[in-house]
C-alpha cells in the first residue's frame, strides 16, 4: 500500500498522494503527544520536500519525523508552562479536530488511551495508515518480527479492554 | 511465522482479525490544514534545498 512511495524523487504529486493517504493517521498519531498535531504533520511534509530523494521507507520516515516534532512540541508547551492536564483520551476525543468521525467510537478511543504508547503507535500505523510490518519496524527502530509480535499483543490488550465490562466506561463516568 | 506479503489481518487469529476489521472501519478525521499553504511551503523548501 505505502510501498508505492518508497523509491524515487519527491515531487508535488507524491506529496499530495502521501498527504491524502496518510495525513489523517499521522495527525492522529501526533495527537498522542500534542494538540498541535496538524502542525507536526505539515512540518514533516515540508521536511520531506527538502529531501533530494525519497527515504527508503518514506511513510515510516514521516512517522518518525512527526513523532519527533510532536515530542518537541510537547516539551515546548511544558517549557512555556502551558501544561496539559488532559489525558490522551481527551486529546483523541475532544481536540478541535476530533480524531474520529463518529461519536460511537468513544469506547475504542478510551480503550486506546489505556494502552501503552508503543502499542497505540503500532495500532495507528498498521490500521489507519496500512503500514507493513517492515515499515512499522523502520518507524519504531525495532525488528520486523518484534513489530509483528508487539502488534498482536497490542490488539490482544485492546480486545481485553473492550471486553472488560467497566474498564472504559468507568473512566468516562468518573466524578469530577 | 507471518508472511510480510500477506494482507492486513491474514496472519491473526479470527478474534483479533475481527477486532482489526472493526477498528479499520473507523476513520481518522480529515485534516483541516491549508493544503495549498502546505504545498507552497513544501515547494519553497524543495527549491531551497536545490540551491
Amino acid at each position: 500500500m505505502s510501498g508505492a512511495f518508497d523509491q524515487g524523487t519527491i515531487d508535488a504529486d507524491l506529496l499530495g498522494r502521501l498527504l491524502d493517504r496518510h495525513g489523517p493517521a499521522l495527525a492522529l498519531y501526533a495527537a498522542q503527544w500534542t494538540l498541535a498535531s496538524e502542525d507536526c504533520v505539515q512540518e514533516a511534509f515540508v521536511e520531506l520536500a527538502r529531501q533530494r530523494t525519497a527515504p527508503e521507507h518514506v511513510v515510516a520516515w514521516l512517522y518518525r519525523v512527526v513523532k519527533n516534532r510532536a515530542l518537541n512540541a510537547a516539551r515546548g508547551a511544558r517549557r512555556r508552562r502551558d501544561r496539559e492536564t488532559r489525558s490522551v483520551a481527551d486529546r483523541f476525543a475532544t481536540t478541535p479536530q476530533p480524531a474520529f468521525d463518529r461519536d460511537e467510537t468513544l469506547d475504542v478511543v478510551q480503550a486506546l488511551d489505556q494502552l501503552e504508547t508503543t502499542d497505540r503507535e503500532l495500532i495507528v500505523m498498521r490500521i489507519w495508515s496500512g503500514l507493513t510490518y517492515e515499515e512499522v519496524a523502520a518507524a519504531l527502530s525495532i525488528s520486523t518480527s518484534s513489530a509483528h509480535r508487539q502488534y498482536e499483543r497490542a490488539l490482544e490488550k485492546l480486545r481485553a479492554l473492550l471486553e472488560s465490562p467497566c474498564s472504559t466506561k468507568n473512566s468516562r463516568s468518573a466524578p469530577n | 511465522m507471518f508472511n510480510e506479503k500477506q494482507p492486513l489481518g491474514a496472519e491473526l487469529t479470527p478474534e483479533l482479525a475481527a477486532l482489526q476489521a472493526q477498528l479499520a472501519r473507523l476513520q481518522p478525521a480529515p485534516l483541516t490544514l491549508d493544503r495549498d499553504r502546505l504545498m507552497f511551503a513544501a515547494g519553497r523548501a524543495a527549491a531551497e534545498s536545490e540551491k
